[in-house]
This record gives structure tokens, sequence and C-alpha cells, in this order.
């Protein structure tokens, strides 16, 4: 069991991930855009995020910077999800410091295999 | 040979070259003579028969300086005094016989050098026209002395005057005559002059004195006084004057010596008087000098004009064989002009040898213009003119051309002559003539450059050429500047001083620069200056070219301004294409997010993690699902759309091998196919077939073809997937290798005829499609089409409804590596 963070500004897909990877079998905290989710990892250990790219105030891409700029935070996975998928987005979201890059629309199984693969890519 | 000119000595210079010995001989030789005359003066007759010591005496003062006249007057005096003395005649009578004899001399040298300068008093002895003076001088010299003897023996002797007179006057007359011009002869060259030889002249005195002697001598009474005047005459013309003088005067020695004796033919005859014998003597005297002295003079001058001729002829001839510039001694003749002689530049101009031009009619050798010179020779002769001169081509191979002269030389020892000098010009002409075309030519090329002004100008600036085009550009004739206007007079003063650091001298080197024109008009001209060099680096002047870039420098304005305009037209067009960008982007993250979710949240329901689904529920959920995904497929579409217009003009293009993309569009489409689909790939062998192209643009052009071939063509059917390479340079030149043709046949549904013209329409769908239920947005051909001509490429297609449909692809190929 992994605890993970769902970052997104929309509030169905941040239901939908919570829901889905809750049914995975994870832990799901929420932010609902980057300071938030900067707050979260303050305070809690988060094994993986799932970053949306498209934010007000602060882009995904900023969010994966700062995290990764900031050793004291947890040096949580980056799944970055977004819309944008051409490869000047992705090589962009992987060049902030993202793990991977999964991009909208995606399907349940599709998006719970990519975090598990992520997952299970770390060393404990 | 050349001849000493003689002028006539000064009495000075004889006498300060004999100096005092001179004059003691003379006083000697006056002494003695004055002695022997005495001596041998007839008995019966009061003076002497011959006065040899008049002619020494006057000779002596005539060749000295007046102010020595007084001394060697009373030498005279003295000496022929005591010589009368020492012969017994008494003091007194010695003494006014004296006196006769200086004042003899006086007198004659008075008359002598009457009315002539003092510089040169003395008469020269060359000429028969110098002889009456002489003789009036003599004659007078005498008369004096025979007046005052005559006088001093009447009035102490108690002689005849008459008789006394007439002897004394005779002997000295005649002694005097044939003395002094010997005198007068001392010194001068001309009077040596003889060209017979010796031997002959010795012949000839030997022959003459022979004769005097025989007609003379005491045996001899005959009178034959004539005999030895032939001989006396072929003296003047083979001895020198001088020597003929001294044989006359030996002669006159001879005659008065042996008449005096009774000898001759004025000696012997009783019937005459010793009186008239010895007046008969002296007037032989005088008629041996009379009759040999004047012809001896006259040859001799003609003996001196002749040498000096050919001396003159001689110098002339040297002078033209050994002259560099080419002469010819012509000759003129009837028509003509004879060649009388040439020198050799003459031979080599002419190119003829000397010996093809003597005596020829050179007008022959002239050519053309020989009636020309002709008419100036004939011109010449007739004495309208004496010199003429022209320059003329000459018919000689090459042609040459020269300046020639001709000038009239009348009366030569050859006849009239015309002398033609020859100066070659033909290097300087030939030179001046391609300098002349070709300044003609840089003057016409100059002219010709209307639309440019081109001013040169001399070392100061100042303007020595103005070309036609400087009169339109600025309204300057060449008069108003040429020697009037300096260079920097033409620029705007105000923008000579802002720019005075782009300015050499003051004036300015190149660049655009603002001339003022005649009428003050403003002009923007593009200016270069260069400095003018002669072949040894010598500055000489300017060259200005300068051209009106006024129209240039608008038109340049407009085109700037046009650029602008366009620059911000792309930068709008830019922008409107980010915000399209932007907003597509927006719009499919707006989209993509809510439909995410949603078919998330279907799935999640579906999957029966959170409660179980009936059949009827499932059912649902599939067909929400489905039309989710339709839209997605919309959604997507649209994007892909945008993206290949927007990418229309992008430099994402990179070679790609087209072959290998699309081996993977068949094999991703595959699963598309309905079972039992026969699918058929074939690629052309060889080389991969390169495309220039973005990767994924064209994959999904590709996919679209392929994925609707695959879905219009039942199980049943077939597919037929290849590519080919069509035209392209044989020799395999850069730009141009042809094309890469894609086509895909299948054994589809088709497409109705009506329809094929609508088929890359935006959301346009086949009835054929729709009527078949076949899912689709309407957009896979239009974005084929987009994307297709963003490549450069075409594509079309070929239904038959029922039968199937071939779409076909082409892209321009890149040359195989």
């Amino acid at each position: 069991m992994a605890r993970l963070l769902v970052v997104d500004d929309d509030e169905d897909i941040r239901e939908l991930l919570s829901l889905a990877l809750g049914i995975a079998g994870h832990q799901v905290l929420t932010a609902s855009d980057g300071p938030a989710a900067l707050g979260v990892l303050a305070e809690e250990r988060v094994d993986l995020m799932v970053l949306d790219v498209s934010m007000p105030q602060m882009s995904g891409l900023e969010v994966a910077r700062r995290v990764r700029a900031t050793p004291p935070l947890a040096e949580p996975l980056i799944l970055m999800l977004s819309a944008m998928a051409d490869p000047e987005d992705v090589a962009a979201g992987l060049a902030s410091g993202a793990d991977s890059y999964a991009t909208k629309p995606f399907t349940i199984p599709a998006l719970t295999q990519a975090v598990q693969r992520l997952l299970e890519g770390r060393p404990s | 040979m050349t001849l000493t000119p003689w002028a006539p000595s000064t009495p000075t210079a004889l006498v300060a070259g004999r100096g005092l010995p001179g004059v003691a001989l003379g006083y000697v030789a006056v002494f003695v003579l004055a002695v022997l005359s005495v001596h041998f003066a007839p008995p019966d007759s009061d003076v002497a028969t011959w006065w040899p010591a008049a002619g020494v005496g006057s000779a002596m003062v005539v060749l000295s300086p007046a102010r020595h006249w007084p001394a060697l007057l009373v030498g005279i005096l003295v000496v022929t005094g005591v010589a009368n003395a020492l012969e017994g005649r008494s003091p007194e009578i010695a003494a006014l016989f004296g006196l006769a004899n200086a004042a003899e001399s006086l007198v004659l040298a008075l008359v002598l050098g009457a009315g002539r300068s003092p510089r040169s008093p003395l008469v020269p002895m060359r000429a028969p026209e110098d002889l009456p003076r002489v003789l009036v001088a003599i004659g007078a010299g005498a008369m004096t002395a025979g007046t005052l003897v005559a006088c001093t023996v009447t009035v102490a002797l108690e002689g005849s005057f008459a008789v006394t007179w007439t002897n004394v006057t005779a002997a000295h007359g005649a002694a005097t005559l044939l003395i002094l011009p010997l005198a007068l002869m001392v010194g001068d060259p001309q009077a040596r002059l003889s060209d017979d030889p010796r031997v002959l002249q010795v012949v000839q005195v030997v022959a003459t004195l022979s004769a005097f002697a025989l007609v003379h001598h005491s045996g001899q009474s005959l009178p034959l006084a004539f005999l030895p005047l032939p001989l006396l005459v072929w003296g003047a013309q083979v001895l020198s004057p001088r020597a003929l003088a001294l044989e006359a005067l030996a002669a006159g020695l001879i005659v008065t010596a042996l008449a005096t004796g009774g000898g001759g033919p004025f000696g012997s005859d009783a019937d005459v008087s010793a009186r008239l014998r010895d007046a008969l003597v002296q007037l032989d005297l005088v008629v041996i000098a009379l009759v040999s002295l004047p012809l001896a003079l006259n040859v001799s001058q003609r003996r001196a004009a002749l040498r000096e001729a050919v001396a003159v002829g001689e110098t002339y001839r040297r002078s033209m064989t050994e002259s560099v510039i080419a002469t010819l001694l012509l000759r003129p003749t009837d028509g003509g002009l004879q060649v009388l002689d040439l020198n050799e530049p003459a031979g080599e101009l002419l190119g003829l040898r000397r010996s093809d031009l003597l005596e020829r009619d050179w007008v022959e050798v002239l050519g053309p213009h020989g009636g020309l010179v002709v008419d100036a020779a004939l011109e010449m002769t007739a004495g309208r003119r004496s010199g003429w001169e022209h320059e003329l081509w000459l018919g000689t191979e090459p042609p040459r051309c020269v300046r020639l002269a001709l000038s009239w030389v009348p009366d030569t020892s050859s006849g009239d002559l015309v002398v033609a000098q020859l100066v070659d010009l033909t290097a300087q002409r030939v030179a001046q003539r391609s300098l002349e075309k070709e300044l003609r030519f840089s003057a016409a090329l100059l002219d010709a450059t209307t639309g440019t002004s081109i001013i040169a100008t001399d070392r100061d600036g100042l303007a020595t050429y103005v070309n036609r085009g400087t009169r339109r550009l600025l309204g300057y004739a060449p008069s108003d500047l040429v020697g009037r206007r300096h260079l920097v007079d033409l620029y705007d003063a105000d923008e000579l001083r802002e720019r005075a650091d782009e300015t050499e001298h003051g004036a300015p080197v190149a660049g655009d620069w603002t001339l003022v024109g005649a009428d003050g008009r403003r002009l923007r001209v593009n200016v270069n200056v260069t400095p003018l060099r002669d072949a040894g680096g010598e500055l000489l002047g300017y060259l200005q070219v300068s051209e009106d870039v006024t129209e240039r420098a608008l038109a340049q304005e407009a085109l700037r301004a046009a650029l602008e305009k366009e620059r911000r037209a792309v930068e709008e067009l830019e922008r409107l294409d980010r915000s399209k960008s932007d907003f597509l982007a927006t719009v499919s993250h707006e989209l993509r997010t809510p439909m995410t979710s949603i078919m998330g949240f279907n799935e999640i329901l579906a999957s029966e993690v959170v409660g179980p689904v009936n059949d009827r529920q499932r059912e649902v959920l599939r067909r929400g699902s489905r039309a989710g995904q339709r839209l997605l497929g919309l959604i997507e579409n649209i994007l892909t759309m945008s993206r290949a217009e927007s990418l229309a003009q992008s430099a994402h293009h990179q070679p790609l091998d087209l072959g290998a993309l699309l081996v993977r569009v068949v094999e991703g489409t595959e699963p598309l196919a309905e079972a039992g689909l026969s699918v058929d790939l074939s690629l052309p062998p060889g080389d991969p077939v390169r495309v220039l192209g973005d990767a994924a643009q064209l994959e999904r052009a590709l996919v679209n073809v392929v994925s609707n071939a695959l879905k219009f063509t039942p199980g049943d059917g077939e597919v037929r997937i290849r590519m080919e390479t069509d035209g392209g340079g044989q020799e395999g030149a850069a730009r141009d290798a042809g094309w890469a043709v894609v086509t895909v046949e299948d054994t589809g549904i088709g497409i109705p005829l009506e329809e094929q013209g609508r088929l890359f329409e935006r959301f346009f769908r086949a009835s054929s499609a729709v009527r078949a239920s076949i899912p689709g947005t309407g957009l896979g051909l239009a974005i084929v089409r987009t994307i297709v001509q963003a490549h450069a490429g075409t594509v079309t297609v070929v239904s038959q409804p029922g039968d199937g449909t071939t779409v076909r692809i082409s892209l321009p190929r890149l040359p195989p590596r």
C-alpha cells in the first residue's frame, strides 16, 4: 500500500482518481492546486504524486520543479497527467522532474497500471 | 677645306708685328734705293728716272697708324735728304727733295685713308674695284712730289718745271704703283692663293722675266715692248696676286735697269730724247702694273669665290648625307621631280634603295599626293613661294605618314633645285589615331551613361570634364562647370559639415550624399570619387561618378514600409494563431477533462467495484461509453486538424523513411480489419523511399486513409496498399527526385459519384457510410488533404460506388542517400 497525492484543480478528476486508486488499494491524499500540494508534501509522507499540468496559480511543471528543488520535502515519484500530448509537452514535463507522463483522456485500468509500474520500479 | 675670313688688319697690328726692326729695315731700303736712284740718274737729268724709295716710304706710312706718321715722315725726309746730299746735291736741294718725299707719302696716305673708318683705314687689295682709290692716291702723291721737286729745280737749278714735274711724277708714280699694292697685300691670305702647280708658277715667272730681259736687253732695239704682255696676262691667271705683284716689281726693275743702260725699245733710238725715253719707261711700268694687277685681282677673287662655293657646297653636301633627317635633292622636270641625290635616312624612309631612286621621278614614289607636291614645286619654280610644308601619307608599303618640307634652292651648279626633307610621323600618328579612337570611345561611353553624372577634375577638384548625364541629373551643362566649379561646390554645405568625418580633403569619397542641382533642387545621390593617377602614380585629379538614388531611396522606403506592414500582419497572424492554439489547447483540456471523468466513472461503475450492475444497466453504461468515445474521437480529430493547419508552414519537417512509416501504419491499423479481409502491402525494391515531413502528421494521414479502407471494406474484400516512385531525374538531380506515391485501393462500398466532389469537406460523410452505420466524424479525408498539402503533396480519390475506392497520395521524394 502506497501513499498517493492526487493534485488536480478539477474536482471530478480528483474524485475519480481517488476512487479508482483507492479501489486499487492505495491511500490517496488530494490537493486542488500547487501550493496546497506543496503544503501536503511538507507535512505528509507521499510515495507518488499524480500531478495535473494545467492548473491555475501554479502549473504542475512548477510544482514538480519545486518539489525536486526542495530536499527536505520527501522525494515522491511524480506521474504527470496532462491533456497536452505533444512531444514538446512530454519532454517539458519530464524535464521538470516527472518520472512518467500520462495523457488525458486516460482509462482507469491504464492509469492504475501506470501508477503500479512506477511504484514497483522503485526500490522500497 | 675652310676659308679663314680675312679682315684687313689694322696698321697697328702690322707695325706692331714687325716693330722697330721693320721700320729700320724700311728706312734702310728707302735710303739704299734713294742713293741708287740718284746714283743711276741720267747725267743730263736733274732728277732720277725711277724712284722706288717713294713706294717703300709711302708703304711704311700707309701700313702704320696715323699717330706714328709724324715720326715716320720726318724719318723719310731725313733719309731721302741725306741720300740726295750724299750723291752730291747741295744740302738745301737735298732737304727740299726730302721734304717732297715726305709730303708725297703724307698726301698718298691721306687720300688712301680718306673717308675710311679709323678702325680699318687700310684699303684692301682684293678686287679690281679696290684699284681706283689706290691709283688716285698714288697719282696724288706722285703729283705732290713732282710739283715740289719741279719748284725746287726751277727755282734753285733753273731747270724746266714741266719736264721735271713730268719726270718726277712718272718716276714716283710708276715706282709706287709697283710697290704699294704689294705692301697692301701683306697679311692677306687671299693674296697668296693659287691653284696651279708651283712648277708652272716658277716656269711662268722665269718666262715672263726672261721675256722682259730679252725685249729690253742692250742688243735689242726693236719696239717689242708689247711682247711680255701676254705673259703678264698668263701670270695674272697662274700666280697669286702677291706673286704677280712681285713679278711686276721685278719686271719693273729689269725694264728700268736695262732701259737706263740704253737697251730695249726705249734705249737706243736716237730720235728720242733721254727725258722722253725715261717717261716712256715709266709709262711702260704703269702699263705693266695696270695690265697685270686688275686681272690678277679678278682671277684671285674668282678663285676665292669658287673655293668658298666649293666649300659651302661640300658643307651642304656633308650636312645632307650626315643628316638624320631624310633629305632628297630634286630637280624639277616637266611635271615631275627628278631625284638627284638622297641620304641614307631618305632611302630607309621610302623603303627603296638609293640606286632605285636616283634619276627617278619622285612623284611615282609619292603616290596619291605626288600631284600636290609637284604643284608646290612649280609654284616655287615660278617664284611664288620659297617653301612648302605638308603632312601626308606616302604610298609606301606599309604606308608612312611624313611631314614633307620643300625648299627652293635656285641657281646651284646643278641648276634650280628643290630640297625635300621628310620627318617620319607614322608612329606618332598611329599612336595618336588609336588614342583619339580610344578617347572618342571613352567620351561616347561617358556620354552614353546619361543616367549617371560623371565629372573629372584636376588635382584641386576643379571640374575638367562633365558628361551629359550631369545635365540630366543636376541640370548643369559642361560649360557651367568645366574650369569654373569645384566638386565640393555641388554638395550640400551643411551635410558636408555634419559628415566631415566621411570626407577626405573636404570632399566625400563614397556613399549617399545630397547634391544641389543648378536649380537649387536637392537630390539624394550615390557618390563614388576615385583618384586618377598617371602611370607613375602621380595624382592627376579625381573622377566623381554619381547616381541619383532619390527614387531608389523612395522605393526602399516604400519597401521597408511594406515589409513592416507585412511583419505586423504576420505578427498579428502569429498572435491569432497562438491564441487559436491556446484556445484549442484550452478547449481540448476543458473538453477532455470532463470526458475523462465521465468515461472513468462509467468504467468504475461497469467494473462493479462500487456495486453490482445488472445487464440492462451494463448496456446503458456501454452506450454511454460509446458516445463518450465518439465525442473524444471528434475532439481528437478537430485538434489534429487544427494542428495540421498551424503546422503547415512550420519547420518540423525532417527526412523520414516513408516505407517504414507505411509498414507501421498498416500494422497499427490491422485490428480494425474485419476477419477474412485480405490486406496486401507492397513496397518498391532498393533504397528506402524518403520524404521530408513531420512523421506524426504523415502517420496520421496514412492511418486515416488505411483505416478508411479497412472500415469500408467487408470481410470478403481486399485492400491493396502499395508504394511506388514516379518520375524524377535520371541524372539524379538533387532538386527533383520525383514522387513517392502511396496507393490504397479497396473493394469496399465506394462513394456515390455525386458526392465525390465533397469528399474533402470537413464533417462531410458519404451517404453510403452513413447507411452502413460505419462510425466517423467526417474529418478524416479533410485531415489527410490538409496534411498532404502541407507536405507539398497531392491526394486524389477515385471511387466506383459498390466496387471500391482508390486513394492516391503523392509526396515529393527526397533523393536516395
